[in-house]
């Protein structure tokens, strides 16, 4: 279900003790989307996810966010590749 | 329950300095954590083991504990309750205890070993962060339209937000484009956090004959010639709809002013206190004169030597 939730940056920032560029980095490398509201920025509830996920692969393994975009975009295709090996595993017992 | 060794889940001998505990813990985070393997529940248990070591022996304090009595934890017990009362200690000293503390907020035990929670008394959770995270709500932002008139007493509005009725104090002397806060009036919190708030901003419609800088008020008065050289008396209205006997000087020139002490805007959130009222004095001059008051004024005229 599509959530259309917002969380405020800001108070975002406070509970991770992140600063605010550090979003726009994020938004920079299209890994979350920052929403204007007025004049604050907030995230959508459903990326709380993906956020926590950069930060925990930031901090735990000190890899840098372009760092962090290339990993999230090979587990991406890990996933879909896992997915694709289950289908054609499926498909091998059919027959 | 089993006892741990937490050296040998990072691969460290026993007297492996901290640099080392790092060094084992990073080549084995970047090789077992759960971000890095979707779905696979092996390396999530894997990086939990790897997590709770490093949390142990990286936390000089915490691994002199485990090295003292991590094999003989059955013996713990003693131990536990005077480690959980120098925790409460702790925590009234407005320090955290083991882990990460503070601004992260609580954490869950559960996905550390019962061997650690036993010795350690449950802490830190996986990855450091919480799971269930508390957000404030959406703040929310209106407009409320009101007329100079309306704002020059405390009154009170109903406004509607969202559905709901709430009743706000609008302070005498608001001023266009101000922005007030109703807290707790926003968007419902997230996972329990608090409610975001209502910011109110004031949109301000003259619908006066004054011009308002701040708590001043500025009016012009037409003033007849007349009373302008002579001097005499001027019925002015101030903003109140009261009427105020102005002393006119003789002699008194077009655009000059005049100020009326107190008599002007209320000043925001200072009961009682009222800026000034400026009058600026615009002298009409007669434009049609009669036979008789021309030949009046050319007698002033010759009597001036014009």
């Amino acid at each position: 279900m599509k959530s259309d939730k917002l969380v405020l940056v800001a108070t975002i920032c406070d509970h991770y003790s992140l600063e605010l560029p550090f979003f726009d980095q994020l938004d920079h490398h299209g890994m979350v989307e920052i929403v204007q509201v007025g004049q604050d920025p907030y995230i959508k509830e459903n990326q709380l996810s993906i956020l926590e996920k950069v930060i925990r692969i930031h901090h735990d393994l000190q890899v840098n966010l372009d760092g962090v975009a290339v990993i999230l975009d090979l587990v991406d295709r890990i996933e879909l590749l896992q997915q694709e090996n289950r289908n054609l595993r499926r498909q091998i017992r059919v027959y | 329950m089993d006892y741990i060794d937490y050296y040998e889940v990072l691969a460290v001998p026993k007297n492996a300095d901290i640099k080392e505990i790092k060094k084992a813990y990073r080549r084995l985070a970047r090789k077992h954590h759960p971000d890095l393997h979707p779905n696979d529940d092996n390396a999530k248990k894997k990086f939990q083991q790897i997590n709770e070591a490093h949390t142990v022996l990286s936390d000089p304090e915490k691994r002199a504990k485990y090295d003292k009595y991590g094999k003989d934890w059955e013996h713990a017990e003693a131990y536990e309750e005077a480690a959980r009362q120098q925790q409460q200690y702790r925590k009234s000293q407005g320090a955290g205890g083991f882990g990460r503390t503070g601004t992260r907020g609580q954490y869950s035990g559960e996905d550390f070993s019962e061997f650690f929670n036993t010795m350690f008394g449950g802490q830190a959770g996986f990855g450091g962060f919480e799971r269930e995270v508390r957000y404030k709500g959406q703040d929310y932002h209106a407009t409320l339209s009101l007329n100079l008139s309306d704002v020059y007493q405390t009154q009170k509005h109903t406004l509607s937000v969202n559905g709901k009725s709430i009743r706000i104090t609008i302070p005498a002397g608001v001023n266009d484009e101000q922005v007030i806060k109703i807290k707790g009036h926003g968007g419902a919190g997230v996972n329990g956090g608090p409610k975001g708030d209502l910011f109110i901003k004031f949109a301000i419609n003259n619908n006066s004959s004054f011009h308002r800088d701040g708590k001043d008020l500025y009016k012009n008065i037409d003033l007849d010639l007349y009373t302008a050289v002579l001097g005499g008396d001027k019925i002015i209205n101030t903003f109140d709809g009261k009427k105020v006997k102005l002393k006119v000087s003789p002699g008194t020139q077009n655009g000059a002013k005049v100020k009326l002490s107190g008599k002007g805007f209320p000043e925001y959130k200072k009961e009682g206190t009222f800026g000034d009222l400026i009058i600026t004095f615009n002298i009409k001059i007669p434009s049609t004169l009669s036979a008789r008051e021309k030949e009046l004024f050319q007698e002033l005229a010759k009597l001036k030597g014009q």
